[in-house]
């Protein structure tokens, strides 16, 4: 999963950051709500963390903007503006939540993880294909009764493909959803860390769960 | 006095009440004179007509009493004495000893005289005295000699061969008992009367007091019936106020309007305020959170403890500089006045803002006239406004901008200092907000994490400036430059300092 982080104020920004890829996110980025706005409508986000009182352009602005173009990522503010008629203020501006400063991460993380669920559509953190389980909320991944370790990356990946079940997802979503700032990876890097998941997915002679769609992508989903 | 009512109620009813003695007192005198004029001139027609009757028989006056006493309007006692001016003879009725004869009874003048005394027994008298020559009359023949003692009076007057009558001094008296208790029941019909309008008036003062005051208490009620919340709502408007009580509710107004401002300007603050100190706080508890959330390395644990130290002494700045602001802004700092000279000073402190930004390089162009006196001023507000300025220009410059410091004396009495930069994106819009606090420009994103600001500096200057009699004035040059202007008062100790009034002047030329 892909998100961006809009704060000027550096520590939480760094904060935020850190935590949500300890959380297995791709994240980006951005101190002012000009260039959070350009990586908006550039590049394709699960999740958008925002703050209001931006630098440049205000958040509520970078909000509207997006919206006006038919950008339908979420996103999540975080303010310190905690009256209710600022909180319904941004809530109508297009936001999908609104969290108040200052916040405990843990909450953060958690209204996060909904949001990408109702992205794609799952109600359930815990995501089941087959004997595959993929715990979004404490980021375990077991087959059958073991458990299987995989680095972050991998689990980015995987949970990327996990929350997409069952539709073809190209090598270019892959690489816009799971690498931060595009970089380290190319489509072909996407092909190297399918290699890595399904070896540990299926070693013991475990069923193929990701399947590769020639020309289109990756499928995962039941044999 | 303190009392508005009470000084009306007192005032006009001390004047009401003097008016009202004086008619009294007026009225009363006024009838007392008529009363004894009357009298008197009753008297002295009575006396007239006495002394038309004295008669100088044989050289003997001749006076019958008994006529007098039984005649009609004549029953009355009559206090009746003539004299003889030249023998002192003196012929006296009988009701004279009742009273005594006062001193000056006797008069040789024959204008009358009238006296007003007290008889011997204590009763009040009036009397009037004239001098008079009786009528010589012819001897009554007498119908036998025993009348002539009870009856008639006569006294030999003339000596033995005189034919021309001696002058005689006729002396009447009457009680004015009748005349003075007329006068003392006008006297008691006044005072009752006065009584009873003294008192219908001050009804009518009290009444009358309440009614015209009624738009004043009906005032303080509207004001004294104000919750906090509309505290600064205008009052009644002009038509339902009495004319007198306009300028009194006009000055209500502004003074609400002003408090009004003042409350929202505090509300601002707070709420800025809590804005602001939200966000390090949320930054604090992150970092904090995020450090205990898996096990770390002591090494890593010290990065994040330092990280959350950074942040709190960020608290702590900002929180000293919000401290200082509401003192500022409260007054409660005075400024203590002493010789600064500019060049050095200015100096010091562009090298201190090119410290504290070393990751900015910008060119510095100085321009100070020579011939620019040392500013008397107190330094650390000195130093606390230039200092923000210099680090904003620093901060604020692009690459290869130029921050341009001027000093001069452009008129008597004032010494500018101007501190210009290059800058990017600024628009008028940025200039007008530039003042108020928290407020952060377009141009903050070109602020490193380490310089972010609070927004608060610039509203801190100008409490700043006002509080050393100067101005601070900003300017937009062009698109490209921005120009903080400051006029001090090169004697601020001396001659009015100028209104604390913190409105700027921001233009675009």
């Amino acid at each position: 999963m892909r998100a961006l982080v809009v704060e000027d104020y550096g520590p939480l920004r760094e904060a935020v950051t850190e935590c949500l890829r300890d959380e297995g996110f791709a994240v980006d980025s951005s101190s002012n709500g000009t260039d959070g706005l350009w990586r908006a409508e550039s590049f394709s986000y699960d999740v958008v963390v925002l703050d209001i009182m931006l630098p440049g352009l205000d958040g509520l602005s970078v909000i509207s903007r997006l919206r006006n173009h038919g950008n339908d990522v979420h996103i999540i503010i975080t303010s310190a503006r905690d009256s209710v008629a600022q909180r319904t203020e941004g809530l109508s501006y297009g936001a999908d939540d609104y969290l108040i400063k200052p916040f405990a991460l843990e909450e953060l993380i958690a209204r996060v993880q909904a949001l990408v669920r109702r992205r794609y559509e799952k109600k359930n953190p815990i995501i089941r294909i087959d004997d595959l389980e993929l715990d979004t909320l404490k980021q375990r991944v077991t087959r059958g009764r073991s458990e299987i370790k995989l680095t972050a990356r991998e689990y980015g990946l995987l949970s990327y493909l996990a929350h997409r079940r069952g539709h073809v997802v190209s090598r270019t979503e892959i690489w816009e959803h799971v690498y931060e700032d595009y970089s380290g990876g190319s489509s072909n890097g996407v092909d190297v860390y399918i290699g890595y998941l399904r070896k540990k997915l299926n070693a013991n002679g475990r069923t193929n769960l990701i399947h590769a769609r020639r020309g289109l992508g990756y499928i995962l989903d039941t044999p | 006095m303190k009392s508005i009512k009470s000084g009306l109620t007192v005032g006009v009813g001390l004047c009401a009440g003097s008016i009202l003695l004086i008619g009294c007192v007026s009225h009363y005198l006024v009838v007392r004179k008529h009363v004894y004029t009357e009298f008197d001139q009753d008297l002295l027609q009575y006396a007239r007509l006495v002394a038309q009757e004295i008669e100088l028989e044989e050289n003997r006056i001749r006076h019958d009493w008994l006529e007098w006493h039984t005649a009609l309007g004549r029953n009355v006692i009559e206090f009746i004495q003539i004299s003889n001016t030249e023998s002192g003879k003196l012929v006296q009725s009988p009701s004279v000893d009742q009273i005594g004869v006062p001193e000056f009874a006797w008069t040789s003048n024959t204008d009358p005289r009238f006296i007003e005394f007290q008889g011997k027994d204590g009763t009040a008298l009036r009397s009037v005295s004239f001098a008079f020559t009786p009528v010589i009359g012819t001897p009554h023949a007498m119908d036998d000699g025993d009348d002539e003692s009870d009856e008639t009076v006569v006294i030999e007057v003339l000596a033995p061969g005189t034919s021309v009558p001696p002058a005689h001094s006729l002396f009447i008296a009457r009680e004015t008992s009748s005349v003075d208790a007329l006068l003392a029941r006008l006297a008691s019909s006044l005072l009752l009367g006065g009584l009873l309008v003294a008192g219908v008036t001050s009804l009518a003062i009290h009444w009358v007091t309440n009614h015209v005051l009624s738009p004043l208490a009906s005032l303080s009620q509207t004001l004294e019936n104000r919750s906090e919340d509309d505290i600064g709502a205008p009052l009644p408007p002009g038509d339902v106020v009495p004319v007198e009580l306009r300028p009194l509710t006009r000055a209500f107004d502004t003074l609400l309007a002003k408090i009004r401002q003042i409350i929202q300007r505090e509300r601002d603050f707070a709420t800025n305020a809590a804005h602001e100190l939200r966000t390090p706080a949320a930054g604090l508890h992150s970092t904090l959170e995020l450090a205990v959330r898996k096990p770390r390395s002591s090494k890593e644990y010290e990065r994040r403890i330092r990280k959350a130290l950074t942040i709190s002494e960020h608290l702590r700045d900002l929180l000293d500089r919000l401290m200082h602001l509401a003192r500022l802004q409260s007054g409660q700092e005075k400024p203590e006045f002493e010789s600064v000279h500019l060049r050095d000073e200015l100096c010091y402190l562009m090298e201190m803002a090119q410290a504290g930004n070393p990751s900015t390089v910008p060119e510095v162009e100085w321009r100070i006239a020579t011939d620019v006196p040392p500013l008397r001023t107190d330094l650390s507000l000195f130093r606390m406004i230039i200092s923000n300025l210099l680090d904003n220009a620093v901060s604020y410059s692009p690459v290869g901008g130029i921050i341009t410091i001027e000093a001069s004396d452009p008129e008597p009495n004032t010494i500018r200092v101007s501190i210009s930069n290059s800058t990017t994106q600024l628009c008028q819009d940025d200039i007008e907000r530039m003042f108020d606090p928290f407020n952060r420009g377009t141009h903050a994103s070109q602020c490193s994490d380490s310089h972010r600001h609070a927004g608060i500096g610039l509203g801190m200057c100008l409490h700043a400036c006002a509080s050393l009699g100067a101005s601070l004035d900003v300017t937009l040059k062009a698109s490209d430059r921005i120009e903080f202007s400051l006029d001090f008062p090169t004697n601020p100790e001396v001659g009015s300092h100028r209104e604390r009034d913190f409105a700027t002047n921001a233009s675009t030329s």
